[in-house]
């Protein structure tokens, strides 16, 4: 029989039994007729039956509680059966596990999803944070190229969160592509440690007080500095890519100053003044702006072309192409007016490249030493010498047994040999035939063969560019006649006039008047018996290619070749160094001294293009906006202590006008710019007083 | 309620308190140059997990972990407080790739969910007690049958009674369905008696067609809907503050599974910021 009243106890409806926080209630419990027992946890009906009768005897018993009506008056079927049976439902959940029930499922679609999402080939679309900066969206296609663990599959991922040292392997990828970035890229600033050390303790030492800065001082003190705790920084540091457009190398003047070892407020308040900024060394080519605009300016236009002058930088000075430096406009454009006629002067004597050196031949035939015909030197000629010319040396470097006679002479003067020793004597006489010898050779073989002499001597110490520049350079038409010179044909030795050589008196008045109006080029010197070279213009290259030809570069060695060819050299460059030598090649091109011998500054200061010191400043902005007096503005013109020389300046020439070589000393023409003057711009209102504005990071 | 009101205060100056303070240190640690997206990243994982134990905290009463109340304050003040930790951490802008967009999609569903949950148990509680009886949510569906069974009983005897079946057809039309099951959720919600007034008024209009019998008769159907759509009310409330969570718990879940997958990439993903 099924029961068809109140299931559970005669107070049903009145005391029903809810279940809130079990998972499952009874399916009939809406309608008002729940079971006592409700479902199992898992949402199984179990009410079967009303109770479950017991035997005693040979009689069942009705076991039905008092709570759900005592025992009923039918009691139990004869097989044990409980009389009222229940009619089964269909257990449904409560809101609670409803909502369990919900959460567990979206918990593992969720779980699932991102599975499937990371391990779908799309996966780099989804992981992907953000879109790329423009300057990397144009180069990175892969996740792979930036990210060490970009080419692993999922589990690779998992491993790499785990594992920690993907992110210090991650800044060596950025680097792998940025190599411009030095030897140090990830330390700070690209520079190591030792410089790092040695700016940090220069800031430290520096007078000034800078204003604290108590935001960074805050920052520091709770969060520390990423240089106080990492050796290496990574790229990341700093740079926050997948932001889009973002700016990629935007930092904040108080997030710069956290690794600083002195903060300040801002550029107008407490940043350091600008100490010998720019004028660190002296300039490569020797202009006194300072002697030009008092002197040689007010000669040439008066007071006003030197007014003028003062306020027409650009008349020498022109921004690069970047915009960034200005630079010094050629010489045609800034120098040839007033100095083209100084190079050609005419009135200095050319230089003598190779000329017969004027001998004692009355001491040689004295002791016999045989050196065949000679032509004797007009006595007292000023331009007559007794010594080799460095190029003949040069020349004869390499010849058998040059080198013991050369430095057994010594500094014998050749046109006086009455005080020589029979052995020095032998040596002269040895030169002289070798020197005999190298001009018939030279004559007879040309180019080819001063090439042959060069290279033997050089080897490989000098560059072959400037070997045969220099070869090729002589004249051997010109080395002919001066063969010609040594032919006996030409007369006897003693002889005070030679068929060829005209009355001395006259013969000097002549040449002067002939040589004085060669403007340039080579031209022979008979009365000196010389082949004498005057330059051709600025920028010549006989005389830049020998003052370029470097003596140091050819080892010291006494007696041998290269010894030889050393001394020489030396003495070439010296005859050239001066700024009254023929062409004064360095009265305006300073020589410094590095990498073991002196270096000739032909070119102004030329900024390579990639270059990124720690300042940077661009020219050309400043020029436009700030017009005619842009340039007075930082670079004020100051008196010198040496500004009452006209051309004399220390650092540039020694008193014996030797040149200067250490770059390192100068007095400048101007005073550093001042902070002062940048201040009124630069400010926090226009926004242009980040650090970034005048500071790179990466310095190289 | 003074007292209430003071705690309430107090919570939210502490609340305000915080932000300031973490927008403070999220700005001084950008200007230690810091990883703030992955300091601010572990501290918003942080308060979602102890946000997300509340609910785990529910089901373990027995846990000496402090009372219910005290953690539900947290959960709530705490729960406002990662809405700086989130901006914060996302830059105050709308993320575009794909699994942070999702994530961003699904706390802002939680936060939203929270909010709204917060306010309508603010509101809806107060609103219980001002209509019919509290009942539980559970006996409801037994109420209404009872109502149902009730009414069909008085019909029914209705008939024996009278000649006229006018009111049994009105309950087939009109009053049957009405019973049936819950009616009107979103009046309810709102606020509106509309539907009551209007059913009402018709039952009403009906009483010039009834003799003065079956005029009490249909006055006691009239309390029977009257009762009925109280009921409806309390099942209406209750039923939003509870299956509000039904959002607000599951996405919950579906954010915490999302931001191990988006601390699983950044890890091994990362560039090294400290």
């Amino acid at each position: 029989m099924v029961s068809d009243g109140p299931r559970h106890g005669a107070n049903f409806n009145e005391d029903d039994y809810a279940r809130p926080f079990q998972p499952f209630r009874c399916g009939w419990a809406d309608e008002g007729n729940a079971c006592s027992l409700g479902p199992t946890r898992l949402g199984i009906c179990r009410s079967a039956h009303e109770c479950a009768p017991y035997k005693e005897g040979d009689t069942w018993t009705c076991a039905r509680t008092k709570a759900h009506g005592g025992a009923c008056e039918e009691g139990p079927l004869p097989d044990g059966t409980c009389c009222a049976s229940i009619q089964r439902c269909q257990p449904v959940r409560n809101v609670l596990s409803k909502r369990g029930l919900v959460s567990l499922c979206v918990f593992a679609l969720a779980v699932g999803a991102g599975f499937i999402m990371l391990a779908s080939p799309s996966r780099s679309d989804v992981a992907s944070p953000g879109d790329l900066s423009p300057q990397h969206r144009q180069v990175v296609q892969r996740c792979q190229d930036c990210h060490v663990a970009g080419d692993g599959k999922l589990s690779d991922w998992i491993h790499a969160s785990l594992d920690g040292k993907a992110a210090e392997q991650q800044s060596q990828l950025c680097v792998n592509c940025h190599r411009d970035l030095g030897d140090h890229a990830m330390q700070p600033h690209g520079s190591s440690a030792l410089t790092l050390a040695s700016l940090t303790s220069a800031a430290e030492a520096r007078d000034e007080r800078a204003s604290s800065q108590t935001i960074v001082s805050i920052a520091k003190s709770i969060f520390g500095s990423p240089t106080e705790t990492h050796a290496a920084l990574a790229c990341a540091t700093c740079h926050k890519e997948h932001h889009g457009d973002d700016s990629l190398t935007e930092l904040t003047n108080n997030q710069c100053q956290t690794c600083h070892a002195r903060a300040f407020d801002s550029f107008a308040h407490g940043h350091p003044e600008f100490a010998n900024y720019v004028y660190k060394r002296r300039t490569r080519i020797y202009f006194d702006h300072a002697s030009h605009y008092g002197q040689h300016f007010m000669q040439a236009g008066g007071e006003t072309g030197s007014e003028a002058a003062k306020h027409a930088c650009n008349s020498c000075h022109v921004p690069d192409t970047t915009g960034r430096y200005m630079l010094v406009r050629d010489f045609e454009q800034s120098c040839a007016s007033c100095h083209q006629e100084q190079i050609e002067d005419d009135s200095l004597p050319g230089l003598a490249i190779l000329a017969l050196p004027a001998l004692d031949l009355a001491t040689l035939r004295e002791k016999q030493i045989e050196i065949g015909y000679w032509p004797k030197s007009y006595p007292l000629h000023v331009e007559a010498s007794g010594q080799l010319t460095p190029l003949a040396r040069l020349l004869l470097s390499g010849s058998d047994d040059f080198p013991n006679a050369y430095f057994t002479i010594g500094k014998l003067d050749l046109s006086d040999l009455t005080s020589a020793s029979d052995e020095e004597l032998q040596a002269v006489g040895k030169v002289i035939m070798q020197f005999k010898t190298m001009l018939s050779e030279i004559a007879t073989g040309g180019h080819p063969e001063v090439k042959r002499r060069l290279l033997t001597v050089f080897g490989g110490a000098v560059a072959e560019a400037q070997t045969l520049a220099l070869a090729n350079s002589l004249p051997i038409d010109s080395l002919m006649d001066m063969r010609d010179w040594l032919s006996e044909a030409n007369g006897t030795e003693d002889t005070e006039a030679s068929s060829t050589l005209p009355n001395p008196t006259e013969a000097l008045a002549a040449e002067r008047a002939r040589v004085t109006g060669v403007a340039s080029g080579w031209y022979l010197h008979p009365s000196s018996f010389s082949l004498r070279y005057r330059p051709s213009g600025h920028a010549d290259p006989l005389l830049k290619t020998l003052l370029d030809i470097r003596a140091g570069a050819l080892p010291h060695r006494a007696a041998t070749p290269l010894g030889v060819a050393h001394r020489a050299l030396r003495d070439a460059y010296r005859q050239l160094s001066s700024p009254f030598a023929v062409g004064r090649c360095t009265k305006c091109h300073s020589v410094e001294y590095f990498g073991g011998q002196n270096h000739v500054n032909w070119r102004p200061y030329t900024p390579p293009l990639d270059r990124h010191d720690f300042t940077k400043f661009s020219h050309a902005p400043h020029v436009t906006m700030l017009k005619d007096e842009a340039c007075a503005n930082c670079h004020e013109l100051v008196s010198l202590s040496s500004a009452s020389e006209s051309l004399y300046r220390p650092e540039f020439h020694h008193s014996d006008w030797t040149p200067a070589t250490d770059a390192s000393v100068f007095e400048n023409n101007f005073a550093p710019p001042l902070k002062v003057g940048c201040v009124q711009c630069h400010t926090e209102q226009t926004s242009r007083d980040s650090c970034l504005t005048c500071h790179n990071y990466h310095v190289r | 309620m003074q007292k209430h009101n003071r705690h309430r205060i107090r919570n939210l100056s502490l609340l305000v308190v915080s932000a300031v303070v973490l927008w403070l240190l999220h700005g001084l640690a950008e200007t230690a140059l810091r990883d703030t997206a992955r300091l601010s990243g572990w501290l918003l994982f942080g308060m979602i997990v102890f946000l997300a134990a509340y609910n785990v905290r529910k089901k373990l009463p027995f846990l000496p972990l402090g009372s219910s109340a005290a953690w539900l304050q947290f959960h709530i003040y705490v729960g406002l407080l990662t809405a700086v930790v989130f901006g914060l951490h996302i830059g105050w802008r709308l993320p575009n790739g794909g699994l942070e967009t999702l994530l961003a999609s699904l706390y802002g569903i939680v936060f939203v969910s929270g909010v709204a949950g917060l306010a309508l148990s603010r509101s809806l509680a107060k609103r219980l007690t001002t209509r019919g009886n509290e009942v539980m949510f559970e006996r409801i569906p037994v109420y209404r049958k009872r109502i149902a069974s009730e009414v069909e009983t008085i019909v029914l005897t209705s008939l024996d009674t009278s000649e006229s079946t006018a009111i049994a057809q009105f309950y087939a039309e009109r009053l049957r369905p009405y019973f049936s099951v819950t009616r009107n959720f979103w009046h309810h919600l709102l606020q509106s008696n509309r539907p009551r007034f209007a059913l009402l008024s018709e039952m009403k209009a009906y009483h010039r067609f009834l003799n003065d019998d079956e005029r009490l008769v249909m006055l006691d159907l009239e309390d029977r809907v009257a009762a009925k759509d109280d009921l409806d009310y309390q099942h209406t409330l209750q039923a939003t503050l509870k299956y509000w969570l039904f959002v607000h718990i599951p996405i919950t879940y579906a954010l915490v599974a999302f931001a191990v997958f988006h601390l699983m990439l950044v890890s091994s993903f990362a560039g090294g910021a400290w």
